[in-house]
């Protein structure tokens, strides 16, 4: 348990001198009280730690409801119900049968056509948004970075704007944007856009402060101006990292795309929704199955591009 | 550039100096194909634009609300609502981590080490990872009702794959040095794990614990809006009315509560780990 271990290092000891040492059994016996009474103090300390923690749990769940009377045997039930109607009551022998027949792939995917520009929204959104979190990503690291941003105040408040806005859940400026654009995936890109350029600004800035300098002095030394410095110094060889990463952003994109319909913003998620309204349960399964697909998918085709560019660098 | 030093380095480097047209066409190629997608998906959107003509109006009555924060007539339920919220978080924190616990052991390559056994484990774990918490919560709602233990679950079952992947990552990849010498020198298999396995796993497991109860902070607040507890409804609620100053205030509250949160799980987390912490993906 190195958080003991630890917290004994740092505690000071008493004076040894405080008992006599004038003997080696003496001095022995010192140490061995001097250890006893340390390891005390580390138990109780622990064990407070622990005792305050625990406490904290159970009041956690306690304050979340969990020994209220509205939860309780019949909540297992309910879901016991819930993941029975989501069957959708397949039959071996009609399974190819046209959507007019129940029990058939074709009639539990009836409304495929919708659920099809649904996703194709989604992905749009993710790819649009991904994109434009790139280049204001891009310029937010540039006036936050050390390395290309020499005035104090600019980095300053850019890294406190990007975190002000990295705390923020996706959902949250989502309803927000909503009330405000209107409903559909406008609202949901710039939500996107916005979380986007924080978290690659972030990122990105981290990049271009930990860079190689002697690009960029040869660059300045050979006269380059500080654009000119940034271009031809600093770019090239960030740009492999830099794509990396966006193309990682772009998996997290798809999935915070994926939900953001839940409050109007566009995509999949409204389908779910919709499904969820008219109590279509069967449905809801089948698009909870299209956006693990699509999830997963986009995780594989960016897991793909990111080797290849990480094999094209090793390669150079 | 000189122009007599532009010909001496043609002559020395023609490809450098002017690349000739495949090269250039290979270099860009990438680029252009990227630009043309988003492009096309920014088209294919059809973001009608029209439509957002008369949102300066309300984006006029949302900044003012916003830049004035007043927490109205309901401050004492907008306290409740955020100690609710990190009730949620802690729960939820408390119920992943402690469904994590078994799943990353069963994931471990150095428990179920044949390959196939393994991989399907792991390939489980990615593919319920993939489902997002806010998911899991419109699926609980309707089994346990509004409230704050649809958010607990929510979180909760969300994260326990993610956790357990990370955890089993690591397990992966612990020293079996020291719990070798260990039994070399007579301990038990007990005493072995006790004193050559827990200590390498323990601060991992607590704080990977911290780090995703900071994420769940802000989890636990968005789950609300879909009716799963805490400041979420709040804050739904008061937007329905588009009272701005009031959601404003519970915004920059939330802000506040995180940024507590972060520096304190953060602090413990440098204490319980040191500088040998996972990287975390």
């Amino acid at each position: 348990m190195s958080s003991l271990a630890q917290s004994s290092d740092q505690t000071p000891r008493a004076p040894l001198h405080a008992v006599d040492q004038s003997t080696p059994q003496s001095a022995i016996i010192a140490f061995e009280l001097q250890r006893a009474a340390n390891r005390r103090r580390d138990a109780i300390v622990s064990s407070l730690g622990l005792a305050i923690g625990l406490g904290l749990v159970v009041w956690a769940f306690h304050a979340s409801g969990f020994s209220s009377n509205t939860f309780g045997q019949d909540s297992l039930e309910k879901a016991g119900q819930f993941i029975f109607r989501m069957d959708p009551e397949l039959e071996g022998d009609l399974l190819f049968e046209d959507r007019t027949t129940k029990g058939s792939l074709a009639h539990w995917f009836a409304r495929w056509p919708q659920w099809r520009e649904a996703l194709i929204e989604t992905i749009e959104m993710a790819v649009v948004a991904t994109a434009l979190s790139a280049f204001f990503g891009l310029l937010a690291a540039l006036a936050s970075a050390r390395t290309t941003m020499p005035i104090f105040w600019v980095r300053w408040t850019t890294k406190r704007l990007l975190e002000a806005i990295r705390t923020f859940p996706d959902l949250i400026l989502a309803i927000l944007l909503v009330s405000l654009f209107g409903l559909g995936p406008f609202a949901g890109l710039v939500t996107l856009t916005i979380s986007g350029s924080a978290s690659l600004g972030r990122f990105f800035g981290e990049v271009l402060e930990n860079i190689d300098k002697r690009p960029r002095e040869a660059m300045r030394a050979s006269g380059a101006g500080p654009l000119q410095q940034i271009r031809f110094g600093i770019i090239p060889q960030t740009s492999p990292v830099l794509t990396s990463m966006t193309f990682l952003r772009f998996e997290t994109c798809i999935a915070s795309a994926t939900t953001l319909g839940i409050v109007g913003a566009g995509g999949i998620g409204e389908e779910l929704n919709r499904a969820l309204t008219y109590n279509q349960i069967e449905s809801y399964l089948a698009i909870l199955i299209l956006i693990i697909g699509l999830i997963v998918a986009a995780d594989l085709a960016s897991g793909v591009l990111r080797a290849r560019l990480s094999r094209e660098r090793m390669a150079r | 550039m000189n122009q007599t030093l532009r010909q001496d380095a043609y002559a020395i480097a023609p490809d450098i100096v002017r690349p000739r047209l495949i090269e250039r066409a290979k270099r860009l190629a990438p680029a252009v194909v990227v630009t043309l997608i988003v492009l096309l998906c920014l088209i294919d959107l059809d973001l009608d634009l029209d439509r957002l003509a008369n949102w300066s109006e309300i984006a006029g009555r949302m900044v003012a609300g916003l830049l004035s924060p007043t927490p109205g007539d309901n401050l004492e339920e907008i306290l409740a609502a955020l100690i609710e919220t990190m009730a949620m978080a802690i729960a939820g924190t408390v119920l992943a981590v402690s469904l994590a616990l078994p799943l990353g052991i069963a994931g471990s390559r150095t428990v179920i080490s044949h390959p196939l056994a393994h991989n399907g484990i792991r390939f489980v774990y990615d593919l319920l990872r993939a489902i997002p918490a806010l998911i899991w919560a419109i699926i609980i709602i309707r089994a346990v009702g509004l409230g704050p233990v649809a958010g607990v679950f929510a979180i909760g079952l969300a994260e326990a794959p993610y956790i357990a992947k990370l955890f089993a990552e690591y397990l992966d990849n612990i020293d079996a040095k020291p719990r070798n010498a260990l039994i070399a020198s007579g301990a038990s298999q007990f005493q072995a794990f006790r004193f050559a396995i827990l200590p390498q796993i323990l601060p991992q497991y607590v704080g990977l614990s911290l780090f995703f109860f900071e994420l769940n902070v802000r989890a636990a607040a968005a789950l609300g809006v879909v009716g799963a507890g805490g400041l979420g409804v709040m804050l739904e609620d008061r937007l329905g009315y588009a009272a701005f100053d009031e959601v404003a205030f519970m915004i920059i509250l939330l802000l506040v509560i995180v940024a507590i949160v972060d520096m304190i799980s953060s602090r413990l987390r440098q204490k319980i780990m040191g500088n040998d912490q996972i990287s975390w993906g």
